[in-house]
C-alpha cells in the first residue's frame, strides 16, 4: 500500500486537529489531494482518480489486451523491474516479451540480454518480428559470475541508450532487485527479471507468476503496485 | 666550415648590403621585401655524428626521429617545416614574423627549443642557422656555418659567393674534382662564369641547383606532417602496489591527452596503458573504442572499469599511456528540440556505444555480442554471433522470415535425446507436433547435415526442436527451444 511521505502525514495532522481558514494548509491539502499516488482515499475516490492516474504513468502496450487491462499501467511500466517467474525456462515465458521486444527493435531501440540461459538464435526471432541487430547478448562460457551479471544488469538499466533490459539471473535477492529498480528508475529503462524463486518483500513493481498448460499460458499477477487485487488471467501461446 | 666558425655566436648578424640598398628607419616598407619569402635553415652536424653512439645505445632514438621530434617542436614557430637530411630542417618564416615581432624573437625561440632538445639527448650544443629567400640558399648559408640572414633575393648572389662550392650537395666524387682542377673555389667563381657553358660543362643538375638557391628557379617545398601519436608517462615516486593510486595517475594521464585531442582536432579510436614494473615485464591494457572519442569523462569510466578487475602482479613503477590510432574529430549532431520535433524520438536515444565499452572493458571482449541473421540452409550457421566491433551497423537490413518454424533459443551444440520405455524423453516423455522438416546441406564439406525436424513438447510445456539424423548412428537429439 503505499504511505504518504513523513512531510505530508505532519500537514494533514496540523489540518485536522486545527481547521482554519489557513490558506497555506488549504493549499498543502489540495496538493496533497492532487497526489494521488501518495495519499490512499478509500474505494470510490481510487476509481474516480484511476483513470487520472493511469494517464500519468509511463507504460509501454505488452500486446496483449486482457493483461494491459488488468494492469494499473495498461502496459508494461516504463521505467521499473518487471519479475517474470516461471517453473522452467523455454515455457513460454518469453513470449510475453515478444511483442514488447517487436515493437522496440522496430523503433530501432536496443534490447539486451543478460546471461540469457542460452543463445538467441536469429531465425526465430526474425520469425517473430523482431530484428536481431538490435538485440546484444551479454553472456559469457562459462557463465559469468552472479556479481558480474547483476553489475552488467545495473549498468544497462542505467545507461539512457537502452530501451529494455533481460536479465536471467542465477540466484537473486530483494536487496539486489532494489538496487535494479533504483537503476531502472534513473535510466528510464524497462527490465525484465526472470527467474524462478518468488522473493517475498520484493521491491519490484510488477511480479508475475507463469505456468504453461498445454497451449495456454496462465499468468498470475502476484504484486502489482497501485493496484491491490491479484489477478490471474490465460494468454493463448502462438506455437509453430 | 672551418674551426673559427665552429666558435661563431648564435646571433645572426644582418648580411651587410650597399649603403645605396640599405634602408632608413622611416622609409616605407618596400613590396619586394614584404612579399619576398623568408626561410629558416637549422643545421646539426652532431646529429650525424652522433649516429654510431646513438646505435649502439639503444635508448637514444635515432637522427631520423630526432629530426623529426625537432620538426614537431618547430610547428610552434612555422606552419611549414620540412626535414633536410641528413642533419638539417628548414622552415619559412615570413609569414610567422609578424607575429613573433622579428626575426630575432624566432631566433630565440629556436634556440630554446634546439638548446633543450640537444641537453635531452646529451649532445654537445652545437648548431648553426641560417635565414635567406629560398630554402636551398638558406640550407648552403647554414651549411657552410654563417650565422646570416639575408631579407632580400637581390642580396643573395652576393652572399652566396664567399660559400665554397664544395658544400653544395654535389654527389659524384668526379665532378667535385673537375670543379677544383677548373679553380672554382667559392660560389663567387661560378657567378663570374657564363651560365650556358657550365651547365654544358657539369650538367644542367648542376646549374639548376644554383638557380635554385638564387631563387630563379622555383622550389616546391612539401612541408612536415608529424603522424599523430601520444605517449605520456608517469613516474612514481615510490613504487605503486594498489589500484586506487593508479586511478589518480591515470586520470592525469587523461587529462593530458584530452587536451592533446583538443589541440589537433582528434579523437583516440584505443587507449593504451603500460604498467611498468621493476623487474617483471611490463603489463599492457588495451582498450579499444568502438568510435573514436575524445571525452576524459568516457576515457576515465572505461579504464577504471578496466583497472577493478585487474590484479596488480607486482608494484608499478611507471604509468605510461600510448595512444598512436586517431580519426579526426567530428562534432555530435545535435540539433535543437525546437528546429526539429520530428527527431525527437532519435534524439533522446543516446548512443549504446558508451554501454557496450564499458561492459567490455569490465567483462571482456567475448562477452559481448550481436546476433545476426544469415540466409544459410545449415540451422547452425543462420545464426552469427559477432563480437561487437560490427555491432551499431545503422543500415537498416530487411530480412525475410523463416517460413518453417524456427525456435528462439538455439543450444550450443544438439543434446543427443534419450528414449525411456520407447518413447523420446527430455524432463518428461516428448509428443511430437509437426514435421518432419527435411534439411540436407553442407554435402560438399565434412560437416554433412541430413536431418528430418521435428517440433515437439514435453510434459512441461516446453516446446522444443529436435531433429532424427538420416544417416550414422540415426539418433534423435534436441536442437532449440522455442520461447
Amino acid at each position: 500500500m503505499p504511505l504518504a511521505s513523513p512531510k505530508n502525514t505532519v500537514n494533514i495532522y496540523s489540518i485536522m486537529t486545527k481547521p482554519s481558514t489557513n490558506k497555506g494548509a488549504q493549499e498543502a491539502l489540495q496538493s496533497l489531494l492532487n497526489t494521488p499516488h501518495l495519499l490512499w482515499r478509500g474505494k470510490d475516490a481510487v476509481h474516480a482518480l484511476n483513470k487520472q492516474l493511469q494517464a500519468q504513468l509511463p507504460s509501454i502496450p505488452s500486446g496483449y489486451d486482457s493483461l494491459d487491462a488488468c494492469l494499473p499501467w495498461r502496459g508494461w511500466p516504463n521505467n521499473a523491474i518487471v519479475e517474470i517467474i516461471h517453473q522452467h525456462w523455454g515455457c513460454g515465458e518469453l513470449q510475453l516479451v515478444l511483442p514488447l521486444m517487436r515493437q522496440l527493435s522496430q523503433a530501432k531501440r536496443w534490447i539486451l540480454w543478460i546471461s540469457p540461459p542460452c543463445l538467441p538464435y536469429a531465425p526465430g526471432l526474425v520469425r517473430a518480428g523482431i530484428d536481431p541487430a538490435q538485440i546484444i547478448v551479454v553472456h559469457d562460457k562459462p557463465p559469468l559470475a552472479q556479481l558480474d551479471t547483476l553489475w552488467s544488469a545495473e549498468k544497462a538499466l542505467q545507461s539512457d541508450s537502452s530501451a529494455l533490459v533481460l536479465l536471467w539471473p542465477s540466484r537473486l535477492h530483494a536487496k539486489h532487485l532494489r538496487r535494479l529498480q533504483l537503476a531502472a528508475s534513473k535510466g528510464n529503462t524497462l527490465g525484465i527479471v526472470f527467474h524462478q524463486h518468488h522473493i517475498r518483500h520484493s521491491p519490484s513493481v510488477l511480479q508475475i507468476r507463469t505456468e504453461t498448460k498445454e497451449d495456454t499460458l496462465e499468468l498470475c499477477v502476484l504484486k502489482a503496485r497501485g493496484c491491490y487485487h491479484t489477478p490471474s488471467l490465460q494468454i493463448r501461446l502462438e506455437h509453430p | 666550415m672551418n674551426g673559427q666558425l665552429h666558435q661563431l655566436p648564435l646571433g645572426l648578424k644582418p648580411h651587410k648590403v650597399q649603403p645605396s640598398q640599405r634602408r632608413k628607419p622611416n622609409d616605407k616598407p618596400r613590396l619586394q621585401r614584404k612579399n619576398s619569402p623568408l626561410w629558416y635553415a637549422v643545421c646539426l652536424p652532431q646529429l650525424e655524428a652522433g649516429r654510431v653512439s646513438s646505435e649502439l645505445n639503444q635508448t637514444q632514438p635515432s637522427t631520423q626521429e630526432k629530426l623529426q621530434q625537432l620538426a614537431e617542436r618547430f610547428c610552434t614557430v612555422s606552419s611549414k617545416v620540412c626535414i633536410e637530411p641528413p642533419h638539417c630542417l628548414v622552415f619559412e618564416t615570413r609569414s610567422t614574423l609578424k607575429y613573433f615581432g622579428g626575426i630575432e624573437k624566432i631566433r630565440s625561440q629556436v634556440d630554446k627549443i634546439i638548446r633543450t632538445q640537444l641537453e635531452s639527448w646529451q649532445l654537445p650544443i652545437e648548431y648553426y642557422q641560417a635565414a635567406a629567400p629560398t630554402p636551398s640558399a638558406s640550407l648552403l648559408l647554414a651549411q657552410a656555418g654563417y650565422n646570416l640572414v639575408i631579407h632580400q633575393q637581390g642580396n643573395l648572389r652576393s652572399a652566396l659567393g664567399e660559400v665554397s662550392v664544395q658544400t653544395l650537395p654535389i654527389d659524384s666524387k668526379k665532378q667535385r674534382r673537375q670543379l677544383h682542377n677548373s679553380g672554382i673555389r667559392t660560389l663567387r667563381d661560378v657567378w663570374r662564369l657564363p651560365k650556358a657553358a657550365m651547365s654544358q660543362r657539369f650538367g644542367t643538375g648542376f646549374t639548376a641547383q644554383l638557380e635554385r638557391c638564387l631563387g630563379t628557379i622555383a622550389q616546391p617545398k612539401q612541408g612536415y606532417e608529424s603522424k599523430p601519436r601520444f605517449c605520456s608517462d608517469i613516474d612514481f615516486d615510490f613504487a605503486v602496489e594498489n589500484t586506487t593510486l593508479l586511478q589518480h595517475a591515470i586520470q592525469e594521464l587523461i587529462d593530458r591527452l584530452s587536451l592533446f585531442l583538443q589541440r589537433r582536432e582528434l579523437a583516440a579510436n584505443h587507449l593504451c596503458f603500460e604498467l611498468i614494473h621493476a623487474q617483471e615485464p611490463a603489463k599492457i591494457i588495451d582498450i579499444e573504442l568502438r568510435q573514436a572519442s575524445r571525452s576524459a569523462q568516457h576515457f576515465l569510466l572505461l579504464s577504471n572499469t578496466r583497472l577493478e578487475s585487474l590484479l596488480l602482479c607486482a608494484p608499478v613503477q611507471t604509468l605510461r599511456i600510448k595512444v598512436e590510432r586517431f580519426s579526426p574529430f567530428v562534432a555530435q549532431k545535435g540539433s535543437l528540440d525546437l528546429l526539429e520535433k520530428q527527431d525527437q524520438d532519435n534524439i533522446d536515444q543516446a548512443p549504446i556505444a558508451p554501454l557496450l565499452e564499458q561492459l567490455q572493458a569490465k567483462l571482456g571482449k567475448q562477452s559481448v555480442k550481436g546476433i545476426s541473421y544469415h540466409r544459410e540452409h545449415a540451422p547452425e550457421h543462420a545464426s552469427g554471433h559477432h563480437s561487437y566491433g560490427s555491432i551499431c551497423s545503422s543500415a537498416t537490413q530487411t530480412y525475410n522470415p523463416p517460413h518453417n518454424p524456427r525456435p528462439c533459443w538455439l543450444l550450443p551444440a544438439p543434446l543427443k535425446l534419450d528414449t525411456y520405455q520407447g518413447k523420446l524423453f527430455y524432463r518428461s516423455s516428448l509428443m511430437l507436433i509437426s514435421g518432419p522438416e527435411r534439411i540436407e546441406t553442407r554435402w560438399w564439406s565434412s560437416m554433412q547435415i541430413e536431418r528430418d525436424y521435428y517440433v515437439a513438447h514435453n510434459r512441461a510445456g516446453m516446446r522444443l526442436w529436435i531433429f532424427h539424423e538420416r544417416q550414422g548412428s540415426r539418433n534423435w537429439y534436441l536442437h532449440g527451444v522455442f520461447s
